[in-house]
């Protein structure tokens, strides 16, 4: 009898043993997860920005925008220019406004990760055109 | 007799839960570590390319306004130059990988070009530059042998 008792006590300290280090790994594994994700959002920003700024100078820099983005993979809808990525999508809105003495081009372009916007860079040039003395 | 193999039972299971917590623990400390171990990785990674963009773009938008921007390769390196004057005097900006390290060298023309004496930015395997339609594109490659493409448009030209 005495051993019998001896014997369920040590069965539930065990198992409150258990229950508490079950507790502590779904805590870790929670931070763990977290932690993941976090460095993965991290690195789906970080990639967006570098390729952002890419298309950024490269508008900046191109004579005709529109053949650069379609050139680069861009499909155009609504006017906004549209590439799809693995963990995010990057749009490029184009504007242009022309004045008397040159033409300002705009150009925005942001990076999309399902209806969140991660990042959003402006790009403008100014074209100088001859103006009659 | 049947009470003892009650007993018997009923230790087996205290043991039999033991190996069981015991052998979910490892895996939760190996799932742990191999979790860790990829995010401070993807971390590391990540840092890097930062470092190389921000660097190369930072130290190129700093430079370039005089259209004093020039590729070379000296010794077999390839390098970016960024000249510019100072006091009547010309300096150079050279951005360039050498020894597994990109570096920068800031220095009086007059002194020439010492790859050794470059500071250190961070470790990479190679660099190339490439200039087009008012474009430069730096391509770096990072010590694990990852390609990074860096397109920055020239305000020099205008």
């Amino acid at each position: 009898m005495e051993r019998n008792n001896h014997l369920s006590t040590l069965l539930v300290e065990i198992l409150i043993a258990v229950l508490f280090f079950a507790l502590s790994a779904t805590v870790l594994m929670e931070m763990f997860v977290a932690a993941r994700s976090q460095s993965v959002y991290a690195g789906v920003c970080d990639e967006a920005l570098a390729e952002a700024q890419n298309i950024a100078d490269r508008i900046f820099a191109a004579g005709d925008a529109q053949a650069l983005l379609s050139q680069a993979g861009f499909s155009q809808e609504d006017g906004v220019w549209t590439l799809g990525r693995q963990d995010y999508d990057l749009t490029v809105a184009l504007d242009e406004k022309k004045t008397e003495v040159g033409m300002m081009r705009r150009a925005e372009v942001s990076a999309r990760r399902g209806e969140e916007t991660l990042l959003t860079l402006p790009c403008s040039r100014y074209l100088p055109e001859e103006v009659a003395p | 007799m049947i009470r003892e193999k009650r007993h018997s039972i009923s230790g087996a299971f205290v043991f039999l839960l033991l190996g069981v917590f015991a052998v979910f623990s490892m895996m939760l400390v190996l799932l742990g570590a191999q979790a860790y171990r990829v995010t401070v990785e993807q971390t590391a990674m990540h840092t890097q390319q930062r470092v190389f963009h921000a660097y190369v773009r930072n130290a190129v938008r700093a430079d370039d306004g005089d259209g004093e921007m020039t590729i070379q390769t000296i010794d077999g390196i390839p390098v970016l130059t960024l000249a510019e004057e100072l006091d009547g005097e010309r300096y150079m900006k050279a951005i360039y990988c050498c020894d597994g390290e990109l570096r920068e060298l800031f220095t009086a023309e007059e002194y020439g070009f010492n790859p050794e004496e470059g500071e250190r930015i961070c470790a990479a395997q190679s660099l190339d530059f490439a200039l087009g339609d008012g474009l430069l594109t730096a391509t770096i490659t990072d010590a694990d042998g990852r390609p990074y493409a860096i397109e920055i448009a020239r305000r020099c030209d205008e």
